[in-house]
């Protein structure tokens, strides 16, 4: 934890989002490419290639970040001065408390400085000479700044490089804990040797780094172990400021995991708690001092995992299952857990074998914390009743049968309730569920909850009024600690997130008036990990299922699991700043009434704002009376059923409309710093915001899903021909599968999943649908329809060419030059040849109200090849759009684009919302 | 679940010829013996030929004995392959427990005991749904006693409700189908359903009768999938013996137990119903 780090790392960060931006730059269309985009991007380039590494994984972090950018346009682009742009104008020493330790007002700096070169990036669009002479401004004022930290902290001073270099050679670097993996040179010297496309801008990068002006390039990497269900164990070396998300990607790519929303890695905080490492923050700042010791787990448990994709997915999650047995986290009876026992016998060994499978066979494997000799028989015995099952159809059944459990992906957190009785509080995917001892004593669906707040130790839910009760009504728990409440706190916002919303809820804007943290859920949700991995196009990967007795023994080692993990009534903590000490001090002397605990804010204030001055104070005092009307505020915006855009600006009229407010959250701007900052005192959820919006149910979206498959036959259709005949009604998870195989014209064919070693088509890439991703999508209000069709056309090809009045510019800019356009194919005759995938090649544009995915892939068939470009529009919009008018819009610009081609296919997926109901 | 109603067995037990005053000992003076005597009578009747249900009758307490004691259902709560023997809030209905041991333990139940001194429970404050378990917190069952109910049926989610005073929860609801809750129409019902409806993760159907006491029923499926229910006479509740009639494709069997009710048993009360082939 030296200076010399972080500056390093913020050579490292620059880079990156010059590299980000140069990619956009050079290629557009890779700026409207979603998360998926991304990801795919990072598999393509993590290839383990050993001399390359270090540039790889700044690549995989340019693209991740590129990613995180993406997914939200509306903070960075869209609105540079608001949210954290703000932050820059504050001196590092306010935004943390002046005891944290010196790096991390480094890293303060250095997030704020990473801010603004990207602000800078993108408000001017700069072409790269210009970009570099920024970046030179940039780190001169970097430079400046940091002396001014050195003033602060002698003795980590080292700025310049040269120092830096010396700085290398001493031993202080094993302060880190981590082996430090590599040195300025050998970075300096691999970049050299690469070849890639980006070669240039490396190059050009080295050389201002040599500049005397700049710092140099360091890459640390941190040993991190990852300890599977499974019982293995993975060491992985990771970028130090690495996020989250990298470490999962990377175990779940090495695991062959696609699904991999449904699972988290878990780390043990200093005081031994279980937390879940948030993919979108560093992991250094989560796990702080302790060891990079993980753990991969089940995080959301899908209620249904008979709906999952992929059997190794349901293997994953059975492994977690029979984890949970084992610590005694999921109770079950004898019978079911002789039951489970078999299936999992069955899918790891196969039929039964009295040849085989002696007397004690089942001993060898650990299915209970106290396997007794009539468990170990009865499963046996069941064992000899599964003959036939495969092992995908035993984890099935096991799972049918484990999903029925009670605690069934039920988090269990330890808590008081208003008396001081102890407690349980349990999060799962349909609510919040309160347990006194074993016994069941209230449950919150989700629908039923207003907002999810905390505060120091206590954790409060807002009931929306029933028919029992007239009046919304708060309840209020206590929590062993304030670390307890937040953690439930976040596991509520997630679970939330994560099963009833269809796609995430934006990290709220700083101008949005919340205390504390600001962390939301920023993964997939459930319905777009369904809408993606029905897409998932790949044979079953291999995989083996010989666990248990690994299992047995990483349980005895890694105290995963079991009940006591929950929450352990620790006061006292031992976390690494003074200023959560004291915080803790102030927890013991919390009041436990909610009427009082403003005062308690008061009295802890002091610790919040100890740096920063008198007036600041009082107005945080100010501000927590505030909270309320906040609250209100934002209820009134967000219930405006609208789109992300109007959500963005909505706040900004209402705080302008009351200003006392507007300066409220400036104040909570400063202080609450970021959601990077652990301290964060309180926070709160409105679960129900997205309603009508975003929730499954009542759904005022609407959303048209228009594929048009072409391919390479000279002829133009005449739209008027397109019949739309309905052919297909069904579920939103049943998302169209994208068919490129040709069609008999005038043939109507239902979407149906198929692989691609079976048939050579390819399931369409665009896996969700994300609106907040799209920046300009527009969207009114409508009535809640619950319904979801599935329109599958064909269009009978007229050879006669049609007039094309184009209202718009056609968006799609630069597939047409990708085509390789080879040779004529026939119609749909080679359906049973597989025929060799050459190149599949995704691009993706949006423009006012769609989004254009366009997949061109290139087969060659018996000698043959075929172009065949797909193309999926997402339009978004409510009923006031003629939908069937912007489907002939869009084939008509399809044709437009490619007047070479005929289309073969249209396929028009028409989603208004499904209920959850129908969803389960 | 799909052997929800499925039975093999039911455990009853006869009426004492020598009455002792009980609990309701009260109210025992104002029994017609005989008339008790021949409802049990058609009521054994009705589990062994039109539910085909093999009959264990317990012997009737010797002397001594508390009328009260042909409450069975009161004494375990089975499901699967598992009985949970209670321990009665009553002191003198203990030993009614060892009896209905035996038989359980012949029938090849694991048999559990509530082993805590101070956890009282009564079986009839037990409603197994077929998903979950709800245990009415009553005069006469103790959270204490719920927890035994949650750790002999780990599968299931165990719920409490509070009921007061003078009911049972079973005294106004039970089950009617796989998931169809016969209510009674009392402000304790209602009440009572409402927290249950609040505590349950599933959606069950209300089937709300007029009167508490006819709420009690016996649900079973006999034979393929033939919805059959036991409940109380159109000549004791005629009204809300035609809010059964709602019910489709049921087979509707009407038992009066006037004198059992005396006792302030309902018809579920008075036997166990077991299922070996589960």
């Amino acid at each position: 934890m030296t200076t010399e780090v972080g500056s390093a790392i913020q050579v490292n960060e620059e880079s990156k989002g010059t590299e980000a931006d140069d990619s956009e730059a050079s290629n557009p269309d890779k700026t409207s490419n979603g998360n998926e985009e991304a990801e795919k991007e990072i598999q393509e380039d993590e290839q383990p290639e050993s001399t390359t590494q270090p540039l790889k994984e700044q690549e995989f972090n340019s693209s991740i970040s590129d990613a995180s950018t993406q997914s939200t346009p509306s903070i960075d682009k869209k609105d540079p001065t608001g949210g954290k742009g703000l932050f820059r104008f504050l001196p590092g020493w306010l935004k943390k408390p002046k005891s944290m330790s010196q790096v991390e007002t480094t890293e303060e700096k250095e997030a704020e400085e990473y801010i603004q070169t990207k602000d800078r990036n993108s408000e001017d669009e700069q072409p790269e000479l210009m970009k570099s002479t920024s970046e030179n401004e940039v780190v001169k004022g970097m430079e400046t700044e940091e002396s001014k930290t050195d003033e602060i902290v002698e003795q980590h001073s080292l700025n310049s490089a040269e120092l830096q270099t010396d700085k290398e050679k001493k031993p202080e670097e094993s302060l880190e804990k981590d082996a430090d993996m590599d040195n300025e040179e050998v970075v300096l010297d691999k970049k050299k040797d690469e070849n890639s496309k980006d070669g240039e801008v490396w190059k050009d990068e080295d050389a201002s780094k040599k500049s005397p002006l700049k710092i140099p390039k360091k890459i640390k990497f941190m040993q991190s172990k990852v300890f599977m269900l499974d019982g293995s164990e993975f060491t992985y070396e990771i970028e130090k400021h690495a996020k989250g998300q990298i470490m999962l990607d990377k175990v779940c790519e090495q695991i062959n995991l696609l699904e991999k929303d449904y699972f988290g890695l878990t780390f043990r905080d200093a005081t031994g708690e279980k937390n879940w490492l948030d993919p979108a923050k560093e992991i250094k700042k989560q796990i702080r001092s302790c060891a990079w010791h993980f753990n991969f787990n089940v995080k959301f448990y899908p209620p249904d995992p008979s709906q999952l994709t992929e059997d190794i997915t349901r293997y994953y999650l059975c492994l977690q299952l029979r984890q949970d047995i084992v610590s005694g986290r999921l109770p079950c009876s004898f019978v079911t857990h002789a039951l489970l026992g078999s299936c999992a016998l069955q899918a790891e060994l196969g039929d039964y074998d009295a040849n085989e499978h002696k007397a004690g066979y089942v001993t060898e494997l650990q299915f209970s914390p106290n396997q007794t000799k009539e468990l170990e028989e009865k499963i046996s015995e069941l064992h000899k009743t599964h003959r036939g099952l495969t092992p995908a159809q035993a984890d099935a059944q096991f799972l049918e049968n484990a999903k029925m459990l009670s605690m069934y992906g039920v988090d269990l957190h330890h808590a008081k309730d208003s008396e001081g009785v102890d407690i349980m509080l349990g999060v799962c995917a349909n609510g919040l569920l309160i347990y006194k001892d074993r016994l069941r004593i209230n449950r919150f669906a989700w629908p039923k909850i207003l907002k999810i707040s905390y505060k120091r130790s206590n954790f409060y839910i807002k009931i929306r009024p029933g028919e029992i009760e007239q009046f919304e009504s708060t309840i209020g728990f206590k929590l062993p600690n304030h670390r307890a409440a937040k953690r439930l706190w976040k596991v509520c916002v997630e679970h939330h997130t994560f099963f009833r919303l269809l796609s995430p809820e934006q990290t709220p804007k700083s101008k949005f008036m919340t205390l504390g943290s600001k962390f939301r859920y920023s993964g997939r949700t459930q319905a777009q990990t369904r809408e993606a991995s029905i897409l998932i196009d790949r044979p079953a990967p291999f995989f083996e299922r010989t666990s248990s007795k690994r299992m047995s023994r990483s349980l005895d080692g890694v105290p995963a699991g079991g009940i006591n993990e929950v929450g352990l009534q620790q006061e006292s903590s031992c976390l690494g700043s003074t200023a959560d000490g004291v915080k803790t001090e102030a927890d013991e002397l919390a009041i436990k009434d909610i009427t009082t605990s403003l005062k308690a804010s008061q009295l802890e204030m002091p610790v919040e704002t100890k740096t920063s001055d008198e007036n600041q104070k009082s107005e945080m005092e100010e501000q927590a009376e505030v909270i309320v009307e906040e609250a209100i505020v934002i209820e009134e915006v967000k219930s405006a059923p609208g789109h992300s855009k109007v959500k963005l600006e909505s706040p900004v009229e209402n705080s302008s409309i009351v200003p006392p407010v507007e300066l409220a959250a400036k104040e909570s701007n400063v202080s609450s710093s970021d959601s990077r900052s652990d301290s964060e005192e309180e926070a709160e959820y409105h679960p129900q915001t997205k309603e009508g919006e975003n929730v499954k149910r009542d759904q005022n979206e609407c959303k048209t899903l228009t594929t048009v498959a072409m391919d390479s036959e000279i002829s133009v259709t005449d739209i008027e021909e397109v019949h739309f005949p309905v052919t297909v009604v069904h579920k939103m998870q049943d998302v169209l599968e994208e068919d490129l195989q040709e069609m008999q014209n005038g043939k109507l064919q239902e979407a149906k999943q198929e692989h691609e070693d079976i048939n050579p088509k390819l399931n369409g890439d665009v896996s969700f649908i994300d609106s907040d991703a799209m920046p300009e999508v527009v969207c009114y209000a409508e009535p809640p329809v619950v319904k979801t069709e599935m329109v599958t056309i064909s269009d009978t090809v007229s050879p006669d060419k049609t007039e094309i009045a184009t209202k718009e510019v056609p968006i799609v800019q630069t597939e047409t030059k990708t085509i390789t356009y080879e040779a004529a194919q026939g119609d749909g005759s080679g359906d049973n040849d597989p025929g060799v995938l050459m190149s599949a090649q995704t691009i993706t544009s949006e423009s006012f109200c769609q989004t254009m995915t366009t997949q061109i892939t290139k087969t060659v068939k018996g000698g043959v090849s075929e172009t065949r470009i797909e193309k999926r529009i997402v339009i978004t919009g409510d009923t006031d759009i003629d939908h069937d008018q912007a489907l002939a819009q869009a084939i008509k610009e399809a044709k437009e684009q490619h007047p070479d081609m005929s289309v073969t296919r249209v396929v028009v997926h028409k989603e208004t919302e499904l209920t959850e109901d129908g969803d389960e | 679940m799909s052997c929800f109603g499925r039975y093999t067995h039911a455990v009853v037990r006869g009426f004492p010829t020598a009455v002792v005053s009980g609990e309701k000992g009260e109210e025992v003076s104002a029994l017609d013996v005989a008339k008790l005597q021949r409802q049990l009578g058609v009521y054994t009747g009705i589990l062994r030929q039109k539910l085909g249900l093999q009959v264990v009758e317990l012997p009737a307490p010797a002397e001594g004995g508390s009328p009260v004691g042909l409450r069975v259902e009161d004494v375990a709560v089975v499901h699967g392959d598992t009985a949970l023997l209670t321990r009665p809030w009553d002191a003198n209905r203990r030993k009614e427990v060892d009896t209905v041991k035996s038989i359980l333990q012949e029938l090849k139940l694991r048999v559990l005991e509530v082993t805590d001194e101070t956890a009282t429970l009564d079986g009839s404050d037990v409603l197994f749904t077929g998903r979950e378990f709800f245990v009415g917190i009553s005069k006469w069952t103790n959270r204490r006693g719920a927890e035994f109910v949650a750790d002999a049926f780990k599968d299931f989610t165990v719920s409490v409700v509070h009921v007061p005073e003078p009911h049972h929860l079973k005294s106004f609801c039970s089950m009617g189908g796989p998931s169809t809750i016969v209510v009674g129409s009392s402000d304790v019902a209602q009440k009572t359903i409402k927290a249950m409806e609040q505590l349950t993760d599933f959606n069950y159907e209300k089937l709300s009768v007029p009167d508490d006491a006819a709420a009690n029923c016996i649900y079973v499926r006999v034979g393929n999938k033939a919805d059959t229910l036991v409940h109380r006479s159109a000549e004791e509740f005629p009204e809300s013996s035609v809010a059964f009639q709602k019910l489709p494709d049921y087979s509707l069997i009407p038992a009066s137990c006037t004198e059992v009710a005396k006792l302030g048993a309902a018809l579920s009360f008075c036997c166990i119903l077991i299922n070996k082939k589960y």
